[in-house]
């Protein structure tokens, strides 16, 4: 079957996970340390990842990271401080880091002043933590899976990364509360490349390899090239007609929940990108309606132990929904918390599908731009919701409903408020769920599930 | 420098790597603390620390490679990592990008510990408090100010790197990051001021920073940020821009340093942070700018955020110019990207710059302390040659295409320059242009006066992504023709 799956058996073992026994027995040293008085919180991050690199067909890097990570929060006398500690796995190495870590925590919170807005996490009353159920009979391991796919791709010029492993998230506090999130986490994120910065960017990620379903998304990929052979198309800066993805319509709104769009923290210091919409002073199409919705990979519960809500209104047929309001920000702000992060971004976040069958989108557009994938958004001017970007990708130039060519790289520069308010013709039936690829100092959880957008103008600049 | 088990940890290695007959192995031990300490409107946010150990490991073997990472530092926590890394050399060998025989595997030994007068870890954590304290008392808090945020980043790293063969290098660093933002709003206008992405990061401790000019600089910027709210509009349409060196570290960054990369160049970075427009053949001949353009890859600049005695694949520091009188020279690339360039045909040079975020990533290709040489021109005289223009500073946003160029950049402030002279303040100015053109329209470098020694500790790139430092110096610049808007 493939050219690794000989050599993949020392691959295997991790897959018994371990990691609901190292945090149960991190919990345990925690606690046996605690002192009275003191307050106890910790949120448990841990992953085990296979992650192979692979340019031009090749593998770049291929490697293993096993990592542990607890955040512990300390409160003495109304005083708080939390610290990241890693973890080894090893028993009597870890009481040595944890002990070490509540005493930098001690010696610390007597010289901070009492902090009014503290919130201290729900009682217990959740059910006990299960381990991760092994996984499926005969699944390929990531040394198989990679064979397979670089197998499949033969010829063409792939470049990307598969991961694959475990991730982990555990809370536990002082009073008993416990909470466990563990899933099983596979993934390839590439691009097959046509030539310079043409390519078709594609994503697949289960719980279990589905080999499949690779094939099958390589397949299309390959079908697709022979549109961007083509010469490229170079429009004049100005408005034009556009078919967003669901991948460009989730980077559009992932602008808004980079950037504190949801979060009230943000919208009181007034940094939020979406305070007119907050305020009633603009709105978008009333096609429009945005969630944070409970479940997808991320857990149900925030680094505090809150639970999330299982569908969170960000915005409604057009309008505010309401803010992503932390525990903190509650008690800062005078709000319900909604059990959002500390940082108030949606974790899930769902669009509601709309009216358009995909198949009939490109001849909805009609003559445009069929934005495949953006890239490098930021805010030209926050405060009136305007982003800038560049389109990236498989981006093609539409004729009659038909692609016709791969459309040169462009800058535009638009407001939100105006794409997706008066200009947003229709969102389609389908969605697509995508899990994000982020790995910046461990596996992201979150996901988006969104339709394609169509829109009578977005206005490229350059 | 020394760590307790490194004896232990590196007989295991050796062990390891005869056993197993592995050409080449490397042990990366790291331990980090850092501190992040915030005050928001005077009141302090609940302390935010971190405590990190862990190690990699790399194993080439059969012209394969493969590495592992864990956070358990002992012989065991080697050997259990060393033999998942030679699973993985073993396994991708037939598939393997490279040809892990033909790759560099040396052996260095050397130390570096970075300048820090008055460790911030030296002192009790009430005294650290009170420093920072220190910097936002008496600050002014006109009803227009929304937001005042200060704080403090304090990062102290050990790395031991060992390698099969004997190499050892040991590197200490201690980071600290005084950080300021304002954020202002006034009749729907809302103005932000601050060092911008922790620009003023440095390799320092407390007594290399001024208490006095810090607490000036909240004044400052809280003036600044209440001023802006009552500014026009920035003018609209090409004109010509001098950048302050807050600016020309993102400017720098983004449309010089990122197409630099030799592993973007190579392909590696296609699927998530982008290529780039610079191709191999260029090197040695590309005018990439003016004359007037001197730019230098430098980890051995005192005090600057990303300085270094060696890289993290053994690569030993030092100065080059990656781009002089204009012309492009040398790419961003370590040892073993060299290596590939020359397997792909190309000999072109670099720089020792394979760095890790972390024990859990591995190394690539990253920009270290990238800068731009000062000129001869006073601020003044960069000014004085302007008709019509603007003094733009402070990056507020910045955005770039995958090929790093076509750019637009966003700014705190603007100055609007007539005749020579400076004038009113105007806010958010906005440019935009491509790099392959944009840099040939710099006429003017500021001299060492105007020169700022910053940096950032948030530079991402790839797959899996890592964030990393970066130090950039540069002095203020002026460039002919700009596209500008509000």
């Amino acid at each position: 079957m493939s050219l690794l799956s000989e050599r993949s058996e020392h691959l295997e073992h991790f897959e018994r996970s371990e990691h609901l026994e190292h945090f149960e027995r991190a919990r345990a040293l925690v606690l046996s340390m605690r002192r009275p008085g003191e307050g106890l919180m910790g949120y448990w991050m841990s992953e085990t990842s296979d992650f192979v690199r692979f340019t031009r067909g090749g593998v770049r890097q291929a490697g293993r990271v096993e990592q542990r990570e607890l955040r512990l929060a300390l409160t003495v006398e109304g005083r708080r401080a939390s610290l990241d500690v890693t973890l080894s796995g090893a028993p009597a190495d870890d009481a040595r880091r944890l002990a070490g870590a509540l005493d930098r925590l001690r010696a610390l919170a007597p010289a901070l002043p009492p902090d009014p807005h503290l919130c201290d996490p729900p009682p217990s009353d959740a059910a006990p933590p299960s381990p991760l159920p092994p996984p499926p009979a005969g699944e390929p391991s990531a040394g198989e899976a990679l064979g397979v796919f670089l197998g499949l791709s033969a010829g063409l010029d792939v470049v990307g990364i598969l991961s694959s492993g475990t991730v982990a998230r555990g809370f536990l506090s002082g009073e008993g509360l416990t909470r466990w999130s563990e899933r099983a986490a596979r993934q390839v994120d590439w691009s097959v490349v046509q030539s310079a910065d043409r390519a078709v960017k594609c994503g697949w990620a289960g719980e279990a390899w589905d080999l499949a379903a690779l094939e099958r998304k390589l397949s299309e990929a390959r079908a697709q090239l022979a549109a961007l052979a083509r010469p490229a198309h170079t429009p004049a800066p100005g408005a034009l007609r556009a078919l967003l993805s669901p991948a460009a319509l989730a980077d559009l709104l992932g602008a808004f929940s980079d950037w504190g769009g949801w979060s009230a923290q943000a919208l009181h210091e007034r940094q939020s990108p979406l305070g007119l919409l907050a305020s009633g002073a603009r709105r978008f199409s009333p096609l429009l309606s945005v969630y944070d919705a409970a479940g997808g990979a991320a857990p149900a519960f925030q680094a505090e132990g809150h639970l999330r809500p299982a569908r969170h209104p960000l915005v409604v047929a057009g309008g505010w929904g309401a803010p992503l309001v932390s525990p903190r920000s509650a008690r800062r702000l005078g709000l319900s918390s909604t059990g959002a992060p500390a940082h108030e971004a949606p974790q899930t976040l769902e669009v509601e599908a709309g009216a358009l069958p995909s198949s009939e989108a490109l001849a909805a557009l009609g003559t445009g731009v069929y934005v495949s994938d953006l890239w490098y958004l930021n805010f030209s001017d926050r405060a009136a919701a305007c982003v800038t970007g560049t389109t990236r990708f498989a981006t093609l130039w539409v004729e009659g409903g038909a692609p016709v060519a791969p459309l040169s790289v462009m800058r535009f520069d638009d407001c939100l408020y105006d794409v997706l308010g008066e200009r947003l013709e229709a969102l389609t039936v389908e969605r697509d769920l995508s899990l994000s690829a982020s790995t910046y100092d461990r596996r992201s959880l979150s996901s988006t599930l969104t339709p394609a957008a169509l829109c009578a103008g977005l206005r490229f600049t350059l | 420098m020394s760590h307790p088990l490194e004896a232990e940890l590196a007989a295991a290695l050796s062990s390891l790597s005869a056993r197993a007959g592995a050409r080449y192995a490397t042990l990366l031990v790291e331990r980090t603390s850092r501190e992040a300490l915030t005050l928001k409107g005077g009141a302090l946010e609940p302390p935010d620390l971190s405590e990190d150990e862990g190690l990699q490991v790399h194993v080439y073997h059969g012209g394969g490679a493969g590495y592992a990472a864990t956070g358990d530092v002992s012989a065991r926590g080697v050997e259990e990592a060393f033999e998942r890394a030679l699973g993985w050399a073993r396994a991708t060998a037939p598939l393997a990008a490279w040809d892990s025989d033909a790759a560099p595997a040396p052996h260095p030994v050397g130390e570096y510990e970075s300048p820090a007068r008055g460790s911030w870890w030296g002192r009790a954590p009430a005294e650290r408090l009170a420093w920072l304290r220190a910097l936002d008392a008496d600050a002014p808090s006109p009803p227009e100010v929304v937001l005042r945020e200060v704080s403090a980043l304090a990062v102290r790293r050990e790395r031991l790197w060992l390698t099969s063969g004997g190499g050892r290098v040991a590197q200490r660093t201690e980071e600290l990051s005084p950080d300021i933002t304002v954020v202002a709003h006034r009749d729907g206008v809302t103005q932000r001021r601050s060092f911008g992405l922790r620009g003023r990061s440095r390799q320092a401790g407390l007594e290399d920073l001024s208490v006095e000019g810090l607490r000036a600089d909240v004044a400052r910027l809280v003036e600044e940020a209440v001023m802006l709210t009552a500014a026009p509009a920035c003018p609209e349409g090409v004109m010509d821009l001098v950048v302050d060196p807050e600016q020309m570290m993102l400017q720098l960054h983004e449309s010089i340093g990122h197409p630099l990369e030799l592993d973007r160049i190579l392909g590696d970075e296609r699927n998530y942070a982008g290529r780039s427009f610079v191709t191999l053949d260029m090197f040695g001949a590309y005018q990439y700018g003016s004359e007037l353009l001197n730019v230098t890859f430098d980890p051995t600049v005192a005090g600057e955020l990303a300085s270094y005695g060696f890289d993290d694949q053994g690569g030993r520091a030092s100065r080059e110019f990656l781009i002089q009188g204009g012309v492009l020279l040398r790419p961003l690339g370590g040892e073993l990207s060299q290596a590939r360039a020359r397997a792909a045909g190309s000999a072109v040079g670099g720089v020792a710059c394979a760095r890790v975020q972390r024990w859990n990533r591995p190394p690539i290709d990253r920009m270290a302390n990238l800068n731009i040489e000062p000129g001869g021109s006073s601020l003044e005289s960069l000014i004085g040659g302007v008709e019509r223009g603007l003094l733009v500073g402070t990056n507020l946003a910045w955005s770039i295409d995958d090929s790093r160029n076509k750019f637009q950049f966003g700014c705190e402030y603007g100055r609007v320059i007539e005749q020579g002279e400076l004038k009113g303040w105007v806010r958010s100015p906005n440019y935009r242009g491509v790099s392959a053109s944009f840099w040939r329209s710099l006429d003017g470098v500021g001299d060492a006066a105007s020169r700022e020694v910053l940096g950032t500790p948030y530079c991402g790139k790839g797959e899996p992504n890592q964030v990393i430092t970066v130090g950039h110096a540069a002095p203020a610049c002026r460039f002919r023709g700009v596209e500008v808007f509000a």
